[in-house]
């Protein structure tokens, strides 16, 4: 990926690893460094994000009696009848409440995939569902544009995902109360290029990001002052 | 088929019970890992559905049992976990907490058509 130039932006790389007094040095004395209630807030989610896989197996199984008890009295209801209007409003509220928390699962479980080929468009694509079911924004426009071809890239599609979210759920932030984030997914001089318009938000886990699109030999611009965000990588060679 | 269905919800496990017994299979319920170990010894079984996180013998370890000593006996692994694939990979066939009846029914025709 050498050789991609930033489309009049900076070009944003994971913080390096030195010492811990350099470290502590540059921290106090670099405004783009974490400050302390940063650091709580990442912390705080961290936490969060601990007692999430937990969570949806506690969910599952009350659900997964909800809805199948609800199924089976549908089956015996006679058709038309205002008992079986409500028990198909139960059994479409219990089918939504299931596509939200397996699409959580789907997203945990994703982190443990091993790297291998992976199509970029389909697994943005998915990002952007599972921000449509879960995120509970309704005042922003999420547009994706999606290429026809299959874009393919190698690499760990939990650690992609994260990054497309990442960058997803901070441009959402940026444009709450009203407003437009738009996803691009296509190639650009021969490689992989996914394009998130909206902007930066607190621009939490962006570092995160930026190693991962590192890690698979790509590179994440920030444009105009992280009004998008490019995330380039190479394409998958052919074997 | 004759299926045996394993799970600590009596719940859960009543409720798959009750959709395949439905479709015309035959059901026995387990409550425990060893349990379904107990009837697998003493009954003839077409298939196996077990839930994967339980007290004692999970269903992970059922599974292990199952395939060193009923060869051949398909296996559906019912989780409402986030174990990766590589966790699940003996089974036959993996049904994903919550699912629908539809789920259930397609995981257990593709588990009991497969040939382990």
């Amino acid at each position: 990926m050498e050789g991609v130039e930033s489309s009049g932006g900076a070009r944003r790389r994971a913080p390096e690893t030195g010492d811990a007094d350099n470290a502590a040095s540059a921290m106090t004395e670099n405004p783009d460094f974490p400050t302390v209630p940063d650091l709580l807030e990442v912390g705080r989610l961290a936490a969060l994000g601990r007692l999430t896989p937990g969570a949806l197996h506690e969910v599952a199984n009350p659900l997964v009696a909800l809805l199948g008890t609800a199924e089976l009295l549908l089956e015996d209801a006679e058709r038309g009848t205002k008992t079986a209007d409500r028990l198909q409003l139960v059994v479409d509220t219990a089918r939504e409440i299931s596509g939200i928390v397996r699409a959580l699962q789907g997203y945990s479980r994703e982190r443990l995939a091993p790297r291998g080929p992976v199509a970029l468009e389909r697994l943005v694509g998915e990002t952007v569902e599972l921000v449509r079911r879960t995120s509970g924004v309704r005042d922003v426009a999420l547009e994706e544009t999606r290429s026809e071809v299959e874009v393919s890239v190698d690499g760990a599609p939990g650690e992609l995902k994260q990054a497309v979210l990442t960058l997803i759920l901070n441009a959402l932030e940026a444009q709450s109360g009203g407003g437009k984030v738009a996803v691009t997914t296509g190639t650009e001089d021969g490689g992989a290029v996914v394009t998130i318009t909206g902007g930066r938000g607190s621009g939490l886990g962006l570092d995160a990001c930026a190693a991962i699109v590192q890690g698979h030999g790509g590179v994440l611009d920030e444009t105009n002052g992280g009004s998008a965000f490019v995330l380039r990588l190479p394409l998958r060679r052919d074997e | 088929m004759r299926i045996l269905v394993v799970d600590d919800e009596p719940t859960v496990r009543e409720l798959v019970r009750a959709v395949l017994d439905r479709d015309g299979h035959e059901t026995v319920g387990a409550g425990s890992g060893l349990e379904a170990l107990s009837l697998l010894e003493h009954g003839t079984f077409d298939l196996v559905v077990t839930d994967v996180t339980m007290p004692g013998l999970d269903g992970l370890e059922l599974l292990e049992r199952i395939r060193r000593s009923y060869q051949g006996l398909p296996v559906l692994l019912v989780t409402g976990g986030v174990d990766g694939q590589r966790a699940l990979a003996g089974a036959t066939e993996v049904l994903y907490k919550p699912f629908t009846h539809a789920d259930l029914r397609d995981a257990v025709a593709r588990a009991g058509a497969a040939d382990d």
